[in-house]
C-alpha cells in the first residue's frame, strides 16, 4: 500500500512558485461580460472577413451591436484593456494578424504597460 | 482487440506549424526540436502504427464559446485543417478513425466520461503543429482527436486528466480488430502569453514536470491548476494534458523510453517525451 504524499513533500517535488505579474485567470463570469467583443475578434480574423472589416471597421462594429466601451477598445488597438474586458488571448492573437501586429508585438504592448505603470 | 503501442507528450505551437511549412526545419533555431521527433517517426513507423489519439486543446477555431466542451471527440472520417496565420496551410485533410472513436465513445460513456460527440471537426495547431512531425503527409496514420477544454474555467481537473487516460487505456483494450495505437498529448511546456510577464518560461519547471511524468506520475496527478499555472505561466496550464497519455500506459513507474527532448528558445518551453509499456 502506497503511503500517502505529504503536502510539504507534494510542493516540494513540485518546487519553487515563480513570481508572474498580470495572469488573468480566464474565468465564466469575465468570459461572459467579453462574449461578443470575443465572437467579433474571431468573425474578422476569418480569411474571407478580415478585409471587410478593414475596409469599414465603424459598419462592422454597428452590424455586430457592439457597444461604445467594445468599440473604443478596438479604435485604440488596446490589447491590455482588451484583455481585463475579457477577451481571451487566443482570440486576440488571431485578431492581431488584422490589425498587422504579430503575437509578439501585442506581447511588447503588454510588457510596456508594467513599464508605464511603474512611472512615478 | 487493439495494441497500445506507446504514448507521447510534445508541446504544439503556431510556430511550429510555421516553420514546418516555410521549410525552416534544419535552421539552427530549430533543428534541435526537428531532429528530436526523428527518433519517434522511426519507432511509430517500426511498431506499424495506425491511429494515433489526440488529447489537445483548441484555440477557438472547431469551439469558440458559444458552445465550449469540457471534452469532445471527433468521430469523423476526415479532418479539415484550419489555416491560422495569413495564408490557409497546404496541407491534404487529415484521415479519421470512425469505427475506432466510436467504440472510445461508447467505452468512455460506460466508463462515466461523458465527451461531446462531434461528428465533423477540423483541425488547428493543436494536432497539426505536432502530427506533420510524428507522420509527414500524406500522412499514413489514422487520427482521432479528443479535445479538453484548458482555456475557459471551470476546466476539468489534472486528476481528471489522468483518469482520463485510464479510461483510454481500458477503451484500447476492449476495442475490436486489431489497430495499433499510439496516444498523443500536445501542450506546453511552461509559456505566459498575456499581461506584464509575457514570454515568461520556466525550464527548472519544465524539467522537474518531464522528470514527475515519467517516474512519480501519481504526485503529479494531484497538482492544482494554480500549481501549474505559478509554476509554468498561466497558458501552460495545458500541461495537464500530458497526464493523460502518461495514464494509458499505466500506474508503472517503470517504462521503455523511447525520446526525451526539451529547449526553450522562444515564447514556450518545448517538450517532446515517448514511451512505451516495458517489454
Amino acid at each position: 500500500m502506497m503511503q500517502p504524499v505529504a503536502e510539504s513533500d507534494r510542493l516540494a517535488r513540485f518546487g519553487p512558485p515563480a513570481v508572474l505579474s498580470g495572469v488573468v485567470r480566464y474565468r465564466g463570469e469575465l468570459a461572459q461580460q467579453g462574449y461578443r467583443l470575443n465572437r467579433f475578434l474571431v468573425d474578422i480574423s476569418q480569411h474571407d472577413q478580415r478585409q471587410a472589416y478593414l475596409d469599414d471597421e465603424e459598419g462592422a462594429m454597428d452590424r455586430a451591436r457592439l457597444n461604445e466601451a467594445e468599440r473604443t477598445l478596438l479604435r485604440n488597438r488596446d490589447y491590455r484593456a482588451m484583455l481585463a474586458y475579457g477577451v481571451n488571448i487566443y482570440a486576440l492573437a488571431k485578431a492581431g494578424y488584422v490589425f498587422g501586429h504579430t503575437l509578439l508585438e501585442i506581447g511588447a504592448q503588454m510588457r510596456q504597460g508594467q513599464a508605464a505603470a511603474e512611472q512615478p | 482487440m487493439a495494441h497500445l503501442v506507446g504514448a507521447i507528450g510534445a508541446s504544439h505551437a503556431p510556430s511550429i506549424a510555421f516553420a514546418y511549412d516555410a521549410g525552416h526545419a534544419q535552421r539552427p533555431e530549430w533543428k534541435g526540436l526537428f531532429d528530436a521527433f526523428t527518433p519517434v517517426r522511426a519507432w511509430l513507423q517500426a511498431e506499424r502504427v495506425d491511429t494515433l489519439i489526440f488529447v489537445y486543446n483548441d484555440h477557438l477555431n472547431n469551439f469558440r464559446f458559444n458552445n465550449y466542451p469540457s471534452f469532445a471527440l471527433g468521430t469523423g472520417g476526415l479532418h479539415p485543417v484550419f489555416g491560422e496565420g495569413k495564408v490557409p496551410r497546404a496541407l491534404p485533410s487529415v484521415p479519421g478513425d470512425s469505427a475506432l472513436a466510436w467504440h472510445l465513445a461508447r467505452s468512455l460513456v460506460a466508463d462515466e466520461f461523458d465527451p461531446s460527440l462531434c461528428l465533423e471537426m477540423a483541425l488547428d495547431h493543436g494536432v497539426m503543429s505536432v502530427l506533420p512531425l510524428l507522420a509527414p503527409p500524406p500522412w499514413g496514420v489514422k487520427v482521432v482527436p479528443l479535445a479538453v477544454n484548458v482555456v475557459l474555467d471551470p476546466m476539468p481537473t489534472p486528476r481528471r486528466c489522468w483518469k482520463l487516460g485510464l479510461a483510454l487505456a481500458r477503451a484500447i483494450a476492449c476495442a475490436p480488430g486489431d489497430a495499433r495505437v499510439a496516444v498523443v498529448a500536445t501542450g506546453g511546456l511552461s509559456h505566459q502569453l498575456h499581461g506584464e510577464s509575457f514570454g515568461f518560461t520556466n525550464p527548472d519547471w519544465d524539467q522537474r514536470f518531464l522528470d514527475l511524468l515519467e517516474g512519480d506520475p501519481q504526485t503529479l496527478a494531484d497538482i492544482t491548476h494554480e500549481e501549474l499555472i505559478e509554476r509554468g505561466g498561466a497558458e501552460a496550464v495545458e500541461m495537464m494534458v500530458w497526464l493523460a497519455m502518461r495514464a494509458s500506459l499505466g500506474t508503472g513507474q517503470v517504462l521503455r523510453r523511447i525520446q526525451r527532448y526539451y529547449d526553450a528558445p522562444k515564447l514556450t518551453g518545448y517538450g517532446l517525451l515517448a514511451l512505451a509499456p516495458p517489454i
